[in-house]
Order: structure tokens, then sequence, then C-alpha cells
């Protein structure tokens, strides 16, 4: 499902998204940093996918994505690895992650917090 | 911007105008001179201050080198304690001395009874920056009598200029005559 279509479900009333405890990173604009998922997913041995992103606008225009990443469930806790390259440009950016099990959407997230990437501007010295 | 041009080992302070988004991180401002962009002649260790969002002027105090040379100015900007941006100014402090010499003395007076006069000294800057130089004035020879009575002994000399040093001298004694002053470079 492409994100114009989850938005547009989102807004339909079919899905909804749930929220994810995190908290409140300011990551330097184009520094690479890794989200670890914990989750237990039952039973063992199927296939999952999870993708987190960031956006400026409600989870439909992706600024930046770990891409859907596969794992397969242990019936237990587990951590999923889910590396993320932040945007160039300054912003507040909403932490969204959507999980899909054998295929079929399970569930989308969306973190209680915020990225925020900063910016400085170029610095003047006088003396 | 022509490069500023410091006294080794004087005080000064560099603003730095950066404007930092959003308002209300934590930021510090490292400011420092080196000759190889490695090793830290000089630095202002790290100067906190908050972001407002908007342009905010940093004030940075640091100690000039007491080397000669010419120093690339760094700057190392952390948000949130991560290495934001490593900054080097155009423009190098190049650090320099004065050098204030004695160029003449009229030293030798004759001086009449009861009549003040001003011996003049002339004194130059040599080196490479404007400074200052203290010189001491004291009596050699001559007659009883005659003293120093104003003396402005600390000049400021800018650089590639002279100034005249002005001595006060009077004869309090009996008779006329001269006297020999000689003038000392602290």
């Amino acid at each position: 499902m492409n994100n114009v279509k989850v938005a547009q479900a989102i807004q339909a009333g079919q899905v909804s998204r749930q929220p994810i405890e995190m908290e409140d990173p300011t990551f330097l604009p184009g520094s690479l940093h890794t989200a670890y998922a914990r989750m237990t997913v039952s039973p063992t041995g199927i296939s999952c996918t999870i993708e987190l992103y960031l956006s400026l606008d409600g989870g439909i225009t992706k600024k930046a994505t770990t891409t859907p990443i596969v794992f397969t469930s242990t019936g237990a806790i587990q951590d999923v690895t889910l590396p993320l390259t932040m945007p160039a440009v300054y912003g507040n950016y909403g932490v969204f992650v959507d999980f899909y099990v054998a295929g079929t959407l399970y569930g989308l997230y969306q973190a209680t917090a915020n990225v925020v990437i900063p910016s400085v501007t170029p610095p003047v010295i006088t003396w | 911007m022509q490069d500023p041009e410091f006294l080794s080992g004087s005080q000064h302070t560099a603003v730095v105008k950066l404007a930092v988004n959003p308002a209300s991180l934590s930021c510090s401002i490292e400011l420092y001179l080196s000759v190889d962009g490695v090793t830290k002649a000089v630095t202002s260790g790290e100067v906190n201050f908050l972001s407002t969002g908007v342009q905010q002027s940093i004030l940075i105090p640091i100690t000039s080198p007491l080397v000669q040379a010419a120093y690339g100015v760094y700057l190392v900007i952390l948000v949130n304690d991560q290495v934001f941006g490593i900054y080097k100014a155009a423009e190098n402090a190049v650090i320099g001395a004065a050098d204030i010499r004695l160029v003449s003395l009229a030293a030798t007076q004759e001086i009449h009874l009861g009549e003040p006069i001003t011996i003049y000294i002339e004194a130059e800057n040599f080196g490479t920056i404007g400074g200052v130089r203290t010189f001491d004035v004291g009596v050699v020879a001559g007659i009883v009598g005659i003293q120093i009575i104003s003396l402005a002994v600390t000049p400021q000399v800018i650089l590639g200029e002279s100034v005249f040093i002005d001595i006060g001298v009077q004869n309090f004694g009996d008779t006329a005559g001269s006297k020999t002053f000689d003038v000392y470079v602290n």
C-alpha cells in the first residue's frame, strides 16, 4: 500500500495510527542513526516488514526512510534494527512506522515525539 | 576584510553572529587560533548558550598567542553536544609585536636659572603592530639644581609613526648651566 493510499485509508477511518513512545531527539542534518523497534510477533516464523520514516506532512511525503526492512518473527521479544539517514533540511519531523505481517498491513504508528533537525546560519565573526 | 592584527598575549573578544533553529537548543561555540588547523595555539574553550531561533551575538573572549604568526581562526559549533559544524574564517588573525625604540635625543641642555624648558626625545615603532613602551629618564651629569619636573614616558606608538616624549626640566640652582639626561628603555 503506498503512502497516499495509507493516508486516504486513515482519512476514511479504515485504519488509524497508534502512538509509539519515543524520546524527543535532536539529530544533525545528514547524520546516520539507528532506531530499535522492540516488539513481539507471534507465532514464530512469520515474514514481517517494517519501515520507519520521517515526514513533515503527516506521513504522506517521506523525507527520510529506512525503506521496508524484512525480518522473521521469533515469537518472543525482538529488536529490529532500523538505520536511518536524517534529512539534510531543518525541520520538526514526525516519526512514522508502517508494519506489515505476511504482506498484509498490520499497523500504522506515529511516535509521540518528533525528530528535530536543527539549522545554523553561517557564523560571522567581528572583533 | 583585512586580516585583524593583535598584540601578542593581548585580550580580545570575538563577537560571533549566528542563528540556530529551533529555539532553546543547548549549544556551544569554541573559537581557536591555529597555524596548521590541527594544533590549537589558543582557545576560548566552550562557550555555552541557548539558541533563540533568531540571529544572536555570542561573545567569545580569547587571549592572543605569544608567538608572532598568521593564525587561522576556527569555530566549532555544537548543538545538543553534537558537532554541528567546524568553520574557518576567511581572514587570519595576525599576531605582531611593537618594537619601539628611541631615535633621537637632545639630552644635554643649557638651562638658565629659573627658566623651565622642555627636552624632547623621539620614539619610533619599528615593529609590526602598535604598542606601548615605557622609558625612564635619569640624570647622568650636570650642575646641581636642575631637576625633572614633568615626564610623559609611556607613549602609545602607532605602527610606522613616531612620537615625541616631553621632559620638563627646571633649574632650581643658583647658577645657569647644563645637565645631561639619559633615557633608559625598560
